[in-house]
């Protein structure tokens, strides 16, 4: 998949607007709100230049716990910007610092962006589900049916339907992004098991993708020895048998599933090609209040949806609450597109500066789904 | 125990530091009897058991009923069901709201039946009714709030003028006891259930907060409205009726309590369940596994609710009025100055409402304000009235309103100062602020205390503390939001110049910012921008 990705940006002239001379690198990091918060500051103190702090939950796995809806613990999500070749040092050193290996303790994970060298891991990928507010929970009790993932929950919301308005202001319906980082295999397993459960021939349910991540640490082996990484894992794209199944196998059943997309979707441009569309993903960064915009932009250039989140932001590693107060909130704007589109909505974005403060970042994905089957709007 | 754990120790760092407070005077400045050091601590065990319960119900009850009705009413698209909608449950949740009735009893009676029991709580849900309707009008029409507010310190301003002073102090207990444990977080999740529509568009989540302070707002002035009409008998003000009744046992108060705070938490609560119930039944239908939460949600603010009551009224109340009397005996002014102060301070927050609204703020402002920064302005504003309580018990001529007058002229002018955000956030947290924990600990200590100096009024005194409680909040945290102005035009001068202008989230004029900078952007790249994007 990845060759694949890196031929087309060769032939193709357009895609250059993914290569920049100083890409980042994101390093992302969940833990409870204080720990996240002093690995953030931290990371800022020894190189990353922006920290985007977004407030998220964690689930506790327990039946009666989860019924009773005792299963949430406040946990926040720090997105920082790094360096690409400074960037699993940096992830080491926060291992290190804050004992990211013991139970609980969170876990941080670097992605490059979609071109850069190294590829991601084989080892590690990360799931991401976004489904309507409420789902979040379903989604993580699912995915642990297969395997008993840490997952973490993020608020959300999706992008508004135009036609109708309410008191003149578009109604956005709510969203939760579910996070799930995990050994491949166990990915494969868990993304299969969330998308049997959800799947639906209702429109609108959400959507389900599978990420590379390039380092991770700090994932708690649920085995009985309790095991831990204490290693952060930054792997080099193996060659061999190993990952071509993997590709095939990857192919194989997003094929299946785009064609099935296809079928409904007649305005889709994917049909055209013969080949499988090659989708990205692309987070676009900008000051509250506007993400309104960009996703405007990104349907304008053919983006289907967009996802919304909101948090601070902060640059500076010595965070005191005088700093907070005048800091600015961000909206962070998720468009998982076909390549093609991407680059159309961020030549756009960059072409007509739309949103103040807009900061992107393009990365991979593999095995992109929409929940429903169904007719989609 | 995931949710659990997390309240626990939210609640433990937040009803120590009173708990301790209160054995440190003990050992230093007021000797209690061991019977009495033994109710304070059960009282401050089931306080906290009961917060951290009250909370968790809070978290999985209380917000997503207002959430989901809040937007359910906004998502109608029709005002008309909106307006019916904020009237009624404004009127229903403050009906049920038992220190309101408890508070109407006591007026009946001062006034002489001048005032009905029944006329009074029905005239004030219909006010906090009312103003719930206006704050859902002005979320949705995009009105601000500090227009709002103006008027309605305006009309309650001249309606001050042709009121006996009485009332001025119903008028202040009535916005402290319907704003109370259950209310606030209910009203707030309907402010953030409503400004939902909103939330894509503005730049900060200044609409979820205010409705609160509005709601406050709308009980004092139906208890002032009303007042205009009525007469009240010269020698109201003398008639105190309480009377103590100080027990030797270690358990009597609590037993005393029990079935009454039940039941009471139980009138609290019922609105809830009613709405959700109806809500459920009709348009939610949320299947079980989401159903279930809110209704052991509900089960918790009940339980929880009636747990921190008798907690508070066995153990705090008796405590607080004995040593606010010791300490007047001690005849050395500058202690109890001092005690009210940090009383006041560490009463505040372990306020259950006031625990709920500095989260709230936490979580909807992205940590940009932080708990800990609104509870020590908060706390330190709140300290400062009940010293200035205590002040007033010793100067005999000092009336309430030389000191509410000024303050509230002050708070008027401020808030043309005062970002949107925080000016919402001010009078949410004045309308908090007087609730339970303050409304018998810290009334209970300043009525000891007037007990012991022969010119001061136990009722009028007592009274006066609330008021002063309640306008605390408005100054300190409108100082918050002038800080956060002027620290955000510092930042701008020390960055660059057109990416401090974007970043400018200032309230007052973040309208324009954002259309002016726009241009001069594309004329002048900012050197940061240059590759930002990947």
């Amino acid at each position: 998949m990845m060759t694949n990705n890196t031929t087309c940006h060769e032939t193709n002239v357009e895609t250059s607007i993914f290569h920049t001379t100083d890409e980042k690198a994101i390093l992302s990091i969940i833990s409870t709100p204080k720990r996240t918060e002093a690995m953030a500051l931290f990371a800022l103190e020894h190189g990353a230049d922006s920290a985007l702090f977004i407030n998220a939950s964690g689930t506790i796995s327990g039946n009666l716990l989860n019924l009773l809806g005792l299963s949430s613990v406040k946990r926040s999500l720090a997105v920082l910007r790094v360096d690409i070749e400074e960037s699993v040092e940096l992830l080491r050193k926060i291992e290190d610092q804050f004992t990211l290996s013991r139970s609980m303790g969170g876990i941080a994970w670097i992605q490059n962006p979609a071109t850069a060298a190294p590829p991601p891991s084989t080892e590690y990928s990360m799931v991401v589900a976004i489904v309507n507010a409420g789902e979040g929970r379903l989604v993580v009790e699912q995915a642990r049916r297969s395997h008993p993932v840490g997952a973490s929950i993020l608020e959300a919301v999706g992008s508004a339907d135009h036609t109708r308005k309410t008191f003149n202001f578009e109604i956005v319906p709510e969203k939760e992004i579910v996070i799930i980082i995990s050994k491949t295999e166990e990915c494969r397993a868990v993304r299969d098991t969330i998308y049997q459960a959800l799947r639906t021939e209702k429109p609108g349910r959400g959507v389900l993708y599978t990420t590379g991540i390039n380092a991770v640490s700090g994932i708690y082996q649920h085995n009985d020895d309790y095991s831990t990484f204490a290693e952060p894992h930054h792997l080099k794209s193996k060659t061999g048998v190993c990952e071509k199944d993997l590709i095939v196998d990857e192919k194989a059943t997003s094929q299946k599933d785009l064609l099935n997309e296809q079928d409904v979707k007649s305005t889709s441009a994917s049909s055209e090609s013969p080949k499988t569309p090659q989708y990205v993903g692309l987070i676009a960064v900008t000051d509250r209040g506007h993400a309104a915009d960009i996703v405007a932009c990104a349907e304008a250039a053919g983006g289907r949806g967009a996802t919304i989140m909101h948090g601070r932001e902060t640059s500076s590693p010595f965070d005191s609450w005088l700093d907070k107060l005048a800091q600015s909130t961000r909206d962070s704007v998720i468009i998982i597109s076909e390549e093609k589109t991407a680059q159309a909505i961020l030549s756009e974005l960059k072409a007509n500066k739309l949103a103040p403060y807009l900061r992107t970042f393009v990365f991979d994905v593999r095995d992109f789904r929409l929940f429903s089957y169904g007719v989609s709007k | 125990m995931g949710l659990f754990t997390e309240k626990v120790k939210e609640v433990l760092s937040s009803v120590l530091p009173i708990t301790l407070f209160v054995i440190i005077l003990h050992f230093i400045a007021t000797p209690l009897s061991g019977v009495m050091i033994g109710q304070f601590l059960i009282g401050a065990f089931l306080v906290i058991a009961g917060l951290a319960i009250f909370l968790v119900g809070v978290d999985l009850g209380a917000t997503p009923i207002g959430e989901h009705a809040g937007e359910r009413l906004v998502r109608t698209g029709k005002m008309s069901w909106l307006m019916a909608g904020g009237l009624g449950l404004g009127f229903l949740i403050s009906i049920a709201e038992p220190d309101l009735q408890i508070l109407a009893t006591e007026v009946a009676e001062l006034t002489g039946g001048a005032i009905g029991k029944f006329a009074m709580v029905i005239i004030v849900s219909v006010g906090v009714g009312l103003l719930v309707m206006t704050g859902f009008w002005r979320i949705v029409r995009s009105v601000k709030l500090r227009t709002v507010l103006w008027v309605a310190y305006f009309i309650i301003l001249i309606l001050a003028i042709f009121n006996d002073p009485i009332f001025h102090n119903f008028a202040f207990d009535a916005s402290g006891a319907t704003t109370g444990a259950i209310t606030t977080p209910f009203i707030l999740a309907l402010a953030a259930g409503v400004s939902k529509i909103t939330a894509v568009k503005s730049e900060d989540a200044r609409d979820q907060f205010g409705l609160v302070g509005l709601a406050s707002a709308g009980a004092i002035l139906a208890v002032l409205s009303q007042g205009t009409l009525v007469s009240v008998p010269a020698d109201a003000s003398l008639a105190t009726g309480e009377t103590v009744a100080v027990t030797h046992s270690l358990f009597a108060p609590y037993l005393a309590y029990a079935i009454p705070t039940f039941r009471d938490a139980l009138f609290c609560v019922a609105p809830l369940a009613i709405v959700f119930v109806i809500m459920q039944l009709k348009v939610l239908k949320l299947r079980r596994h989401d159903s279930a939460p809110i209704f052991f949600g509900l089960f918790c603010c009940w339980t929880g609710l009636a747990v921190f009551t008798i907690g508070v009224m066995g153990g705090f109340m008796e405590t607080g009025r004995i040593i606010g009397s010791m300490l007047i005996d001690r005849g050395q002014p500058w202690m109890t100055l001092l005690a009210g102060l940090f009383l006041g301070m560490l009463t505040v927050i372990a306020e259950p409402a006031v625990l709920v609204l500095t989260e709230s703020i936490e979580k909807v402002t992205d940590g940009i304000i932080p708990r800990k920064v609104v509870l020590t302005f908060l706390a330190v504003g709140v300290g400062v009235s009940v010293a200035l309580a205590v002040v007033r018990i010793y100067v005999e001529h000092l009336l309430l309103w030389h000191i509410l007058l000024p303050g509230y002229i002050l708070i008027m002018i401020m808030s043309f100062f005062t970002p949107e955000l925080y000016l919402g956030i001010a009078f949410d947290a004045g309308g908090v602020a007087s609730g339970p924990m303050t409304a018998t600990f810290v009334l209970a200590f300043t009525q000891g205390a007037a007990r012991g100096v022969p010119y001061a009024n136990m009722l009028i005194d007592g009274f006066g503390v609330i008021a002063l409680v309640a306008m605390a909040p408005l100054v300190t945290l409108q100082i918050l939001g002038i800080i956060s102005v002027i620290q955000k035009k510092k930042q701008e001068r020390l960055s660059e110049p057109s990416h401090a202008a974007v970043t400018s989230g200032d309230s007052v004029l973040a309208d324009q910012t954002t259309e002016s900078t726009m241009p001069s952007r594309e004329l002048t790249p900012p050197l940061k921008q240059e590759g930002d994007d990947v």
